[in-house]
């Protein structure tokens, strides 16, 4: 029985990459990771998503003009990051949550 | 809970003795399929720095040193494992293994060079 | 009592340690050839720095975080590399005009020329911060600094024009030459707002600790220090305008220059003068060697304090070493180091808004500042300031070049 191929990927490769669905369209670019402490692991439950513009990244805009950006939310399964300079959306666009922030 | 990219990212690591040791230039997940990524060892090192700015840069400079310096240059890797919140940082305490890794330039320069120069021991008078 | 004598400290270094190559080659040449028509940059940057100094020092007492970590950790490193690599050059220029200018200092003392003695003082600039501890290093600083009151004095017994004095305060164009004038403005600024000059105040900052208590202390260390030492610069600006003004005599011709002091100081004139610049540099050159050992150990989290033995870090002692060692270059070359100090406040001011506006956004932050952030007024005086300058070098930079 083989071992689960295991990847190793890292988080500053993943930050700021563009997001895809199946179809080639871009759902937006990985601007956080959330992670759970698990016993002794720490494991992924979710990725946010943004416009992945650099004033929105600096947070300097919702400073100053009051606005809130829209940040969309996917679970760790909703995105497959095994290849990190292309992660895929593996469920439909639907599916994927809205957040003001 | 945390968020990678803000909280763990290029945060203070302390030495066992409470003392500035380095930053986390980067963080290595797990990954398998149909498991939840999860940390599997934070990472430091000039390398994994340039890295983040200009990936081909990092990659020729890595062969530079090895073929004129004749040093792998690699980056130290350990597991996160004591961490804190103090104030708006996270802290992360290496063990002992990770420091000595963490300090082999800083012990050489100190030990070939430094220390070999006059006054380079002496306490300061406060 | 504590609380004041830490002030008065604080007031005293800033005065004594005012005065360096950059503003007082800036000053003279202003004097020489404008009189007190550029009174008003020296206030305007003195008014900048101030808001400055005041911002990095709350940032160290309330989050405890230097500048350069700051930044880092807002912003990440693939960010922050830019401003650290400007500000790294930016100090490396401006200590190796510290540099030639005390090199400079004792050509004038000597007679001999400025080149062969680039190396002795790169050596007791690197003895002095190797063997010395932070607290030694900036009241010896700010005691023998007090020689540059040496121009106070002589702009008070030459008894300048007050009425015109005051019509230099405010800013005007001038009326004949605006391209040098507009240079020279621009040199001022960047003398009078360089970054490690608030870069290493929050280094020292968080090295010493300093907690919420030390706000107020902070603020008016930051306005009366700074201000008391502007007025140190303005009296060379004034004491120019009245000796070498009437006569002619241009800044560059340092030689002649020299001379500014003799008329009001008499026989103690010159020695004062080449003092006030050897000092003033000297001192310069140790807080920017330190600044650039601080920022680099900042931003990779290393263990960083002047008051350790250089063997227990050691990255730290060979970073200002490198550093003093680079900066020797350009004045063993024989570059003029009055040119090369007015090219270096040149490029201080154009990096300026690359180091300014993410300190502003941390500044804004209130996961760092808590209730400390800025308020509206610092904010826009600092934004206002830094981008006149910026657009003032632009415009004035490539005129110059055109005019020589």
């Amino acid at each position: 029985m083989s071992e689960p191929r295991r990847r190793l990927v890292r988080v500053e490769d993943l930050i700021g990459q563009r997001v895809r669905e199946r179809s080639g369209r871009i759902v937006g670019r990985i601007e956080e990771i959330r992670a759970e402490q698990r016993g002794e692991r720490y494991e992924v439950t979710e990725y946010h998503l943004g416009s992945g513009a650099m004033l929105e990244r600096l947070a300097i805009v919702g400073h100053l003009f009051g606005r809130q950006s829209d940040t969309i939310i996917a679970r760790w399964d909703q995105i497959d990051v095994q290849r990190p300079h292309a992660p895929v959306l593996t469920c439909p666009v639907e599916a994927l949550k809205h957040e003001k922030r | 809970m945390m968020d990678l990219a803000r909280d763990l990212l290029d945060v203070q690591l302390l030495d066992p003795r409470q003392r500035p040791i380095g930053r986390v230039d980067g963080i290595l997940l797990e990954v398998r399929p149909g498991q939840p990524p999860s940390v599997a060892a934070l990472e430091v090192g000039a390398l994994t720095l340039l890295r983040r700015v200009n990936r081909p840069l990092a990659r020729w400079v890595h062969r530079a040193v090895l073929r004129w310096l004749g040093v792998s240059w690699r980056p130290v890797r350990f597991r996160l494992e004591h961490w804190g919140r103090v104030g708006v940082d996270i802290e992360i305490k290496v063990g002992e293994r990770a420091e000595r890794r963490l300090l082999r330039f800083e012990r050489w320069l100190s030990t070939k060079i430094v220390r070999r120069l006059p006054g380079g021991t002496k306490g300061k008078k406060q | 009592m504590k609380n004041l004598t830490k002030i008065g400290l604080g007031i005293l270094t800033s005065v004594g340690g005012y005065l360096e190559v950059g503003s007082m080659g800036t000053a003279i040449q202003a004097g020489a050839a404008f009189r007190y028509e550029l009174l008003w940059a020296i206030a305007l940057g003195t008014v900048g720095i101030a808001f400055l100094v005041e911002m990095t020092g709350r940032l160290a007492a309330v989050s405890h975080h230097s500048v350069v970590a700051a930044v880092r950790k807002r912003f990440g490193f693939r960010f922050q590399v830019w401003p650290l690599l400007s500000q790294i050059l930016v100090d490396l220029l401006v200590l190796a005009s510290e540099v030639g200018g005390a090199s400079l200092a004792l050509e004038l003392a000597t007679g001999y020329s400025f080149r062969l003695f680039v190396i002795p003082v790169a050596v007791l600039i690197w003895a002095l911060l190797w063997f010395a501890t932070f607290g030694a290093i900036e009241h010896s600083v700010a005691v023998l600094g007090l020689v540059t009151l040496s121009f106070s004095v002589a702009a008070w017994w030459l008894g300048p024009d007050w009425t015109a004095v005051r019509h230099g305060l405010v800013p005007h164009r001038p009326a004949t030459d605006a391209a040098q004038y507009a240079y020279l403005a621009v040199g001022i600024l960047g003398a009078t707002i360089s970054p490690y000059l608030f870069s290493f105040y929050s280094s020292g900052a968080v090295e010493e600790e300093w907690r919420k208590e030390d706000l107020m202390p902070n603020r008016i260390v930051a306005a009366l220090g700074m201000a008391f030492g502007s007025l140190v610069a303005m009296s060379v600006m004034v004491v120019a305008a009245m000796v070498l003004a009437p006569r002619g005599i241009e800044g560059e011709m340092y030689q002649q220059a020299a001379t500014m002091l003799s008329l009001p100081l008499a026989h103690w004139g010159f020695r004062l003068f080449w003092l006030s610049l050897f000092i003033g540099c000297v001192g310069a050159a140790l807080e920017l060697a330190l600044d650039v050992s601080y920022i680099v150990g900042q931003t990779f989290g290393w263990a960083w304090s002047e008051n350790q033995p250089p063997a227990e870090e050691a990255r730290f002692a060979l970073g200002y070493s490198l550093a003093i060692g680079v900066a020797t270059t350009p004045s063993i070359l024989g570059i003029d180091p009055l040119k090369l100090t007015m090219f270096s406040m040149a490029v201080t001011v154009v990096v300026l808004p690359i180091l300014i506006g993410p300190l502003l956004v941390v500044m804004n932050d209130a996961e760092y500042l808590e209730q400390y952030t800025n308020g509206w007024i610092t904010n826009l005086a600092v934004t206002t300031i830094v981008l006149l300058a910026f657009v003032l070098a632009v415009l004035a930079i490539p005129l110059q070049l055109m005019a020589q």
